[in-house]
Order: structure tokens, then C-alpha cells, then sequence
């Protein structure tokens, strides 16, 4: 039994003219019949009535055109590709030989196929609607190239209305917004073929169709990083809707434009449907005809990163924000979660006196462990970023809740330590507690940090067990523990410290955690900016101090620098003076020194001693020192 | 909202033209009239650069404050005294009597300035010795001052440092017999040691070189490795030079100035004296003050020569009797000059506070620094 069939018409345009006496003269022995396509239109009944198989050569339009015919008159078909048919060799598995791509042409075991209709016309790879960016894209396009094109795109982008029905096994319909859609015949060798699975055919009955809808800058910019990167993942990305379906129907309140094929193809709405089995083609060995990974049928809706519902008004006819932003639904777990901490309960408040009784005999006993100890049993982590959640996306309850809880939580902190040291007979001032008279903007950097870090964690369910870590770098209780000695010991100076340390944490980690979320794509559809407003004013009105407390800092390391050694020539005998130290206790500056002297130093030597480094350092300052003779 | 952008920018401009305005009333304009300050010191002969450098630092100043706060002009005439007693007294009597001057800036020498004293008493001018610093310039003479410390509290110093800081208990000490400065300091040195149970072996530097080369090779025998060499620049050679030739190293210790001196005159003999210390009032390694930055920036701008410490002192010393001068309601009242100039207090200078008291001394820090690959480093500062 032969191959190959034993007469065929070969229909060409100009292009293909140079093929046919080739054509003519094949080594299997089939009858060519050359004819060209403009006389085929004259008369295409005499031609095609009775014809078996047609061999075409000649640009796509020629190419649908007698695949038209093929439906009609149900021939089969082959393909001589010219040179620069780089899609229909790709789609098809032609090859690029004449000799093989004649031999196959004219073979006589041709399968069926579908066809895509998109408006009536034949769909032969894709068809596009609106600004496709990144996704569009000849399937062998350069990095750079893409990169450019990629970012060149990114201040033209504006997310316009969908309704896209689909009819099959499952109706669907959904409104969204995206920037543009492509659909496809076959995507296998395309360049969206590098986002999406590879389970397409061209006998599953389906045509499919990639959505792109970026809903943030941040989102596209996660896009390109993946496109770039080339990493070929199963799961589709964000930004990206997949639909696989027998029956596409796509609409837009504005009257898109159609491209088929690159051709232009009228405007939206565009219905696009599978005829299965539609013509007998004779393709290459390598064409996916039933992909393993799934089988014939199978629809796909895959529209979770796509804007639905109440992200919808935010998202169409505007441009794109910079930070992603979400409906609850897209992050229910999360959510729950911290609804949960939100809600004080008895736990949390056994925990909060728990932890300040441990931090305030801690601080007393000047043992850094046991504050450890307390800081990591300290529950206040929790509601703090439920607040800045609450901040974020204005959720009244969440917020109202997440206060309350903080609130209580620090009125017991600091009745706990209160009470404990009012019933205290020793009460000692230990380098513990002093450490949290000082608060400075190094402090508000490092809540900052940590609050970063607790909303990072909080959105990562796999890393969640740092967040003891954070909670030991930002030590909520220890201050509150120390404010509450404060109050015990009756010093306003020590207890308004220690609590503008607290306050620094507190507002330093509920901002640096509502911008964290609101990067990590999790701000409401609907944004409300007093929350964010009102942590910004506390954020100045907090760091004010801080600040002034800082140039202390700086101002003391300074001093402490430029004195390590100095020399003072005092009545007569030469004092060398080192080991400087400069301590601020409200609005005195006391400094401490070591005086090595060779002679004993009278009163007033050391009166001409103080009146000279009045002389030559600034500020006023109260001069203690310890004597050491040098013998 | 367009309100209070209207309200806004009304409110900067308002604050910019009020702000203008008070700029353009703290300058005063120049009214005509001028003041003259006489200055004297050894513009040739072979203490040239000396008087030279000085001057250098004194038209910085100047051009830091041409004017007084009333407008009046600074104008300053220069007499040349070759650092020779004589010269001196016939300037200073030429400036005040012909040339009717203010007050009088001094840049020579402890000697030339202690010999103006009975004059100047006589003339009742106020004389600020920039350059000098023996103790007696200012003793039982109510019209010199000094910007400088003294010998007494420079040779102090020195003394103390080598015994307290360095732990020596025995010292070499060079005296120039011919000279009162270094006479004084090297007395004063001497005295301090022993009073902290130090020892000092003394040998001169006017005996020629033999017998300075034998002095050192005895000291070199006792084991002596410190010296003090209070001694002019070309002294200090001759003695670095014997030493470098007897393989002898002790641990040199010089007086204010010397360094400076060694810079501008002995440039190519300056290996021979690194690591020596010396006392200074002025340190290159110190960060100027703000003053001490403007004066240096006008200085490079103003001059191709280096700027020494002998700049500096001329422009210390014409910034503080400016001041002086601007304090007082009459600006030729000499004696209120004076007496301004004497309850000078705490003026920021190139490196520090400098106050003058009522017997016309100044307290000011004073650097020990070290020769280091040709630059002066600070090796302690002593208040």
C-alpha cells in the first residue's frame, strides 16, 4: 500500500509559482495538477468538486482561503510552507525541506483536525483584542527586547472592561478587567506558551485564551521578571487569566479592535468557536495532536488572579497603580488569622501579665535573659499587625478590635509592673531599665525593621515562627514593664521615657507593617488614606523626640571621641584626663572623667580644673572625677 | 485650596523680604574715615620669611574685615625692625608719634619686644606681640600683650610632659646663653624637672661645634635620651647634624616657632629632625575651627606660599585687636583699646578659645607636635 496519493491539485499564489514544475516533478509518482489560486476563484466548483487532496503554497490568506474550501468540499490538504512561514511551519510540524515538506504534503494518511472560527473567519494561530503586553510576542524574541518593549508598554496600560462568555460543558460568564486578550488555535509554539500548561491540541475540541491584566505595576514588573527569567512553572502567573473552552465570546463596552492572524478583524465583540474534526490535514510527526497532560475536552477557567467582584470599579478604565491591591477573598486564611488576633481573649491577657511580671523582675534583677524570657512570651505582636491590617484596608471591626485588645493589654502591662513595684520594698535603678530611658530614632529604625519583618511574616504562612524574633528585636514589654516602674516609683520622667520607648515601637511597627501589607498587594479595593495619615502624624509626633534624642547621642559620641585623652596644665602640675563619659539625665549634662596626676591636687586645683574645661567644651557641664596618682 | 497657596507664597515672600532687609542693616557703610594700626617686624634681613609670613596673615584678616563695624577703613602701615632692638624703638616711635596710629602689632622677637618696654610705657599705645612669648614682655607693663602663651607656662609644659607622660627621669637641656628666650625656657625647664625629682644635665650651644659635639657624646655615655633644645632653627640643625653623625638619638623636644622655621628656611634638612617634638601653639592635624577654615581658604586664595604658623599668628592678632578696636566707642582711644584688648574673652582663633587677662596674657591651649615625614602632627594638646 502506498503513501502517498496518487493525484493531487496544486493550488499557489505568486509566491508558490516557483514550486509548482518542482512539484510536478516528485519522486513519488503523484499526478500534479498546478493550478493558480486566481483561476481556482473563477471557477472553484470544476476544480475542487471532485478533487481527493490539494497541496497549497501561497501566503495565509491563500492558506485560509483553501482551507475554506477544504470544509466545503472535503478534500484533504498539504502544506508547501514558503521559507518565511515560520508559525505555520511551527504550528503545523512542517518541515523546512522542500523534498520532505513535498513528501509530506502529498502523503495520503491525513488526520482530522479543528478549525477556530473567530467571526466566521479561520483562526490559524491567534487573534488578539486590546494592549497585550509582554505576552505578544514572536515566540524566539530577545531578552533585551523584550525588556524594552516590556517597560515601553508599562506607561500605556490601562485595564478596560471584559465580559467573556463561554459555552461548552461549563457556561460561564465573567466581567473583568484586563488589558487586552489573546486567543488561540493552538497555543503550542507560541511565546504564551512559556505562562501557561502545555496541554493543548488541535483535536481537544478547544481553543484557548490567555487574559492579561496586570492589577499593579508591581504585579507587571512580577510578570516580566518571570518572562525573563524563562522559568516554566504549572501554575499560571498573576496578572495572567487562562480559559480553555469550545465557545468563546468576548465583549467590551468600548469597540476594540480585532486582529486575526495579524489581519485586521473588525471590532469586539468577537465570538470564536471550535469546529472539531473540521478538515483532513497531513501534518508533521512532532504536532501535539492529544496532549497527555490532559485530556480531550478538558475546559480550563483559571481567572482567581483576573479582577472580579468589588476589585472590578477600582480596577477598569484607569491606569494602573503602582502597589497591587486585593479583595478579602483572594486571602481568606490570612484574614481569618488575623481577625483571630485581633479578638482579646483570656489567653492574651494571662499572657500580657505573665510576661510583665517576668520583665519587671527582669529588669530589677538586671538580667537580660530573663527579659529575653518575657519578650518572648509577650502576646502584643499579634494585635499590633492585625491594627496595621486594619489601617490599611479601613476595616472598621478589625481596627476597633485590634485596639481594644493593644489597649487592654497595655493598661495591665502597666498596672502589673505598677503594683509590683509600689509592693516592693527595693527598688533599683539597674542598667536594664536605663537602657529604656533613652529612646532614640535608632530605636524607631529598628521597630521599623521589625515591623517589616512582622508583616512579612505574617504573609508567609512557612516562615510564621519568626515571628518570635521579631517580637525579641522590638521588646514591646520590657518598655511598658519599665513605664510601669515609672508610675510605680511616682517618676514622671522615668515612666514617660520608658513609655515614649513603647510608643516608638508601637507606631514604628504598626506604619513599616501597613506599608509592608500594602506592597505585599494586600490595600482594600477600596483605599482609604486617614488610617495610614493618622500613623504618619504619630509617626512625626513620635520621632521629634527621638530625634533630639539622637543628636544627644551623637553629641555625647562626639564629646567622648574628640576628649579620649586630654591634658590639662592646672596651677602648676600636669593632669592627664581620659576615660570621658557623658551622660544627659533630663536637661543636665554630667560628665565623668579619670584624672592621672603625679601631685596631689588641692581644692583648688581642681576648681581651675573645672573652670577650664568650662572654658573649652560646651554646654554647662556638672564635673565629676575619679583621682588616680601616678606614682 | 488656591487661598492658602496665595496666603502661602505670601507669607515666604514677606519672611524672604523682611529677611533681605535685616541682612542689609547689619552691613554698615563704608563712612570715609579710617584707622590706622602700626606694624612692626623683620621684613628683611635674615629674619625675613619670619616677618614676611606674619604680614601674609595679617592682610588675611584684613581681607576677612576690611572695615570696622562703623565703616571706618583698616589701614595698616609696616615698619621694618630686621628683629633688631633698635629699628624697633625708632619704628615705634615713628608709628605713634608721624604716623599717629592706634595701636601697634609686634612680630619680632622675645629680645626686640622686651626692649620697646620702657617706650612703651612712655607712649601709652597698646602693643600686641604676636610672635613673642617670654614671660617679662608683659611683666610690670600695663601696655604690651601677648597672643601667645609664655616661656614659663610653654617650658612647663614641656618639662611635665617629658617627666609625666614620657617617664624620663633624666634630660639633656641646650641652652643658647646669647639668647633670652631660649635662656628662659631652658631655666624654666630646668626647674620644673628637678621640682618633680627629675634630673637635667645642662651643656651650651655657644662653644663652638667641637665642644657642642663632645657635650652631646657625654650625654650619650650617661645614657640621656631626651633633649631639651629651646634654640633658634640653626642651632637646632647643628645639633640635629652632630647627632646624626655620632650615631647619638635621643628624643628632641623644641620651643614654639622652631618648627615653623625649620619648614621655611631648612626644608632640605628636615629628615634630620623627624620625630623631633616641639611646643606650638597651632597643630596641622587639628580641625580648624570655622574661623580657622575662612582664614585658610582666604589664605590659599590670597597667597602662593604656605601658610605657617606665623600666618596664622598675624591673622589671630589682627582678628583679636579689630575686635578690640571695634568695642571701643572712640576707635583711636588707646587706652580703651588697650584695655579692651586685655579683657579679651574666649575669641575663637584657628584652633581654640583665646582670652587675654588684665596683665595682657593669653590663655590658650598649646600643642606638642612632632615633625612626621615633613608635617607638623599633634601629639598632645594641653589646655
Amino acid at each position: 500500500m502506498t503513501n502517498h496519493v496518487s493525484s493531487a491539485l496544486f493550488i499557489y499564489s505568486e509566491e508558490g509559482q516557483e514550486f509548482a514544475a518542482k512539484i510536478a516533478e516528485n519522486s513519488h509518482g503523484v499526478d500534479i495538477t498546478p493550478v493558480p489560486i486566481s483561476v481556482i476563484l473563477d471557477s472553484e466548483k470544476e476544480y475542487l468538486q471532485n478533487c481527493r487532496h490539494v497541496v497549497v503554497c501561497g501566503p495565509i490568506t491563500v492558506i485560509k482561503k483553501v482551507m475554506q474550501w477544504a470544509m466545503e468540499y472535503q478534500f484533504s490538504l498539504g502544506f508547501i510552507p514558503l521559507p518565511s512561514q515560520t508559525s505555520l511551519i511551527g504550528s503545523y510540524g512542517l518541515p523546512k525541506d522542500f523534498t520532505e515538506a513535498v513528501s509530506l504534503a502529498l502523503r495520503n494518511d491525513p488526520r482530522n483536525l479543528d478549525i477556530v472560527l473567530c467571526n466566521n473567519q479561520i483562526l490559524l494561530f491567534k487573534a488578539s483584542v486590546g494592549l497585550i503586553p509582554l505576552v505578544d510576542n514572536p515566540e524566539k524574541t530577545s531578552k533585551i527586547k523584550l525588556l524594552i518593549n516590556g517597560l515601553k508598554q508599562l506607561f500605556s496600560m490601562h485595564l478596560l472592561p471584559f465580559t467573556i462568555r463561554t459555552s461548552g460543558k461549563n457556561n460561564a460568564e465573567l466581567s473583568t478587567a484586563a488589558c487586552g486578550c489573546l486567543l488561540f488555535a493552538n497555543p503550542e509554539h507560541s511565546f504564551a506558551s512559556r505562562l501557561i500548561a502545555h496541554d493543548s491540541s488541535f483535536t481537544d475540541g478547544l481553543l484557548s485564551m490567555v487574559v492579561v491584566a496586570p492589577i499593579s505595576i508591581v504585579s507587571y514588573f512580577r510578570l516580566m521578571y518571570r518572562i525573563l527569567t524563562g522559568k516554566i512553572s504549572s501554575t499560571v502567573p498573576d496578572s495572567i487569566g487562562f480559559i480553555k473552552s469550545p465557545h468563546i465570546n468576548l465583549e467590551s463596552e468600548y469597540g476594540l479592535n480585532v486582529y486575526v492572524d495579524g489581519e485586521e478583524g473588525g471590532k469586539t465583540p468577537v465570538d470564536c468557536r471550535v469546529i472539531p474534526n473540521a478538515i483532513k490535514i497531513n501534518h508533521g510527526k512532532n504536532l501535539v495532536l492529544e496532549n497527555k497532560r490532559s485530556a480531550p475536552g478538558s475546559e480550563k477557567h483559571i481567572t482567581k488572579s483576573l479582577p472580579l467582584g468589588k476589585e472590578l470599579p477600582k480596577a477598569k478604565n484607569k491606569r494602573i497603580p503602582f502597589f497591587t491591591y486585593a479583595s478579602e477573598d483572594r486571602f481568606k486564611d490570612l484574614f481569618i488569622a488575623l481577625r483571630e488576633d485581633a479578638q482579646p481573649n483570656t489567653i492574651y491577657l494571662v499572657l500580657m501579665v505573665l510576661s510583665t511580671m517576668l520583665a519587671t523582675v527582669g529588669l530589677a534583677m538586671n538580667s537580660s535573659s530573663v527579659i529575653i524570657g518575657a519578650m518572648l512570651l509577650a502576646p502584643l505582636m499579634a494585635p499590633i499587625i492585625a491594627l496595621a491590617m486594619g489601617i490599611l484596608r479601613m476595616d472598621r471591626n478589625m481596627l476597633k478590635q485590634s485596639l481594644w485588645k493593644i489597649f487592654t493589654g497595655v493598661f495591665l502591662a502597666l498596672t502589673t509592673a505598677a503594683v509590683m513595684t509600689l509592693l516592693s520594698p527595693y527598688q533599683p535603678l539597674t542598667n536594664e531599665m536605663q537602657g529604656r530611658l533613652n529612646p532614640t530614632v535608632l530605636d524607631l529604625i529598628v521597630a521599623i525593621v521589625a515591623g517589616i519583618a512582622g508583616a512579612y511574616t505574617k504573609s508567609y504562612k512557612e516562615i510564621l515562627q519568626s515571628l518570635a524574633g521579631v517580637a525579641i528585636a522590638v521588646a514591646l514589654v520590657p518598655p511598658l514593664a519599665t513605664a510601669g516602674i515609672g508610675i510605680g516609683r511616682l517618676d514622671l520622667y522615668f515612666f514617660s521615657h520608658a513609655f515614649l520607648l513603647f510608643l516608638t515601637n508601637f507606631v514604628g511597627i504598626v506604619l513599616a507593617a501597613t506599608l509592608t501589607f500594602r506592597i505585599l498587594g494586600f490595600s482594600g479595593v477600596v483605599r482609604d488614606k486617614r488610617g495610614l495619615s493618622i500613623v504618619c502624624l504619630f509617626l512625626i509626633a513620635v520621632s521629634i523626640p527621638l530625634f533630639m534624642a539622637y543628636q544627644g547621642i551623637t553629641e555625647k559620641a562626639a564629646f567622648e571621641k574628640g576628649w579620649r585623652i586630654e591634658r590639662f596644665y592646672v596651677n602648676g602640675k600636669y593632669l592627664i584626663v581620659q576615660n570621658a563619659d557623658l551622660i544627659t539625665t533630663g536637661r543636665k549634662k554630667v560628665l565623668t572623667v579619670e584624672i592621672l596626676a603625679r601631685e596631689q591636687l588641692s581644692r583648688g586645683d581642681l576648681t581651675e580644673f573645672k573652670r577650664k574645661v568650662k572654658k573649652n567644651f560646651p554646654d554647662d557641664l556638672i564635673i565629676r572625677a575619679k583621682l588616680t596618682y601616678i606614682p | 485650596m488656591k487661598t492658602y497657596s496665595l496666603l502661602f507664597i505670601i507669607f515666604i515672600a514677606s519672611v524672604s523680604v523682611l529677611a533681605t532687609g535685616c541682612e542689609k542693616a547689619k552691613r554698615e557703610a563704608v563712612t570715609g574715615d579710617s584707622v590706622k594700626i602700626g606694624v612692626i617686624g623683620p621684613m628683611s634681613g635674615s629674619d625675613e620669611e619670619w616677618g614676611q609670613s606674619c604680614l601674609e596673615g595679617i592682610k588675611t584678616a584684613l581681607k576677612l574685615q576690611p572695615t570696622l563695624d562703623n565703616g571706618s577703613l583698616i589701614k595698616i602701615i609696616v615698619e621694618d625692625d630686621q628683629n633688631q632692638s633698635i629699628l624697633a624703638q625708632k619704628a615705634l616711635l615713628k608709628l605713634v608719634e608721624d604716623d599717629d596710629v592706634s595701636s601697634i602689632i609686634i612680630m619680632s622677637s622675645s629680645e626686640v619686644v622686651l626692649a620697646l618696654a620702657e617706650l612703651a610705657k612712655r607712649l601709652k599705645t597698646p602693643i600686641f606681640a604676636v610672635t613673642s612669648t617670654h614671660p617679662d614682655i608683659t611683666e610690670n607693663n600695663s601696655y604690651i600683650s601677648q597672643l601667645l602663651f609664655d616661656d614659663h607656662f610653654q617650658a612647663s609644659v614641656a618639662s611635665l610632659y617629658v617627666r609625666d607622660e614620657l617617664l624620663a627621669e633624666r634630660v639633656g637641656v641646650v641652652i643658647d646663653k646669647t639668647n633670652t628666650h631660649s635662656e628662659y625656657l631652658a631655666r624654666q625647664f630646668i626647674s620644673k624637672f628637678a621640682s618633680t625629682g627629675g634630673t637635667c644635665i645642662e651643656i651650651s650651644a655657644n662653644n663652638g661645634d667641637e665642644e657642642l659635639l663632645a657635650s652631646l657624646e657625654f650625654l650619650q655615655v650617661q645614657k640621656i635620651n631626651f633633649l631639651y633644645v629651646p634654640l633658634e632653627a640653626e642651632h637646632v640643625v647643628t645639633i640635629a647634624q652632630l647627632l646624626h653623625q655620632t650615631d647619638y638619638h635621643p628624643v628632641m623636644i623644641g620651643s614654639d616657632g622652631l618648627q615653623a622655621m625649620m619648614l621655611l628656611q631648612y626644608q632640605e634638612e628636615l629628615y634630620l629632625v623627624n620625630g623631633m617634638l616641639a611646643t606650638d601653639p597651632y597643630s596641622s592635624t587639628i580641625s580648624p575651627t570655622d574661623y580657622g577654615e575662612r582664614m585658610q581658604r582666604l589664605f590659599q586664595k590670597s597667597f602662593s606660599t604656605p601658610g605657617t604658623v606665623l600666618a596664622a599668628q598675624g591673622a589671630e592678632g589682627t582678628s583679636i585687636m579689630l575686635s578690640a578696636i571695634n568695642r571701643c566707642p572712640e576707635q583711636s582711644d588707646r587706652s580703651c583699646i588697650n584695655q579692651m584688648l586685655r579683657s579679651t574673652r574666649d575669641f575663637v582663633g584657628f584652633l581654640g578659645k583665646i582670652s587675654i587677662d588684665e596683665n595682657g596674657k593669653a590663655e590658650r591651649p598649646i600643642f606638642i607636635n612632632t615633625v612626621d615625614n615633613s608635617k607638623l602632627r599633634s601629639v598632645v594638646k594641653v589646655y
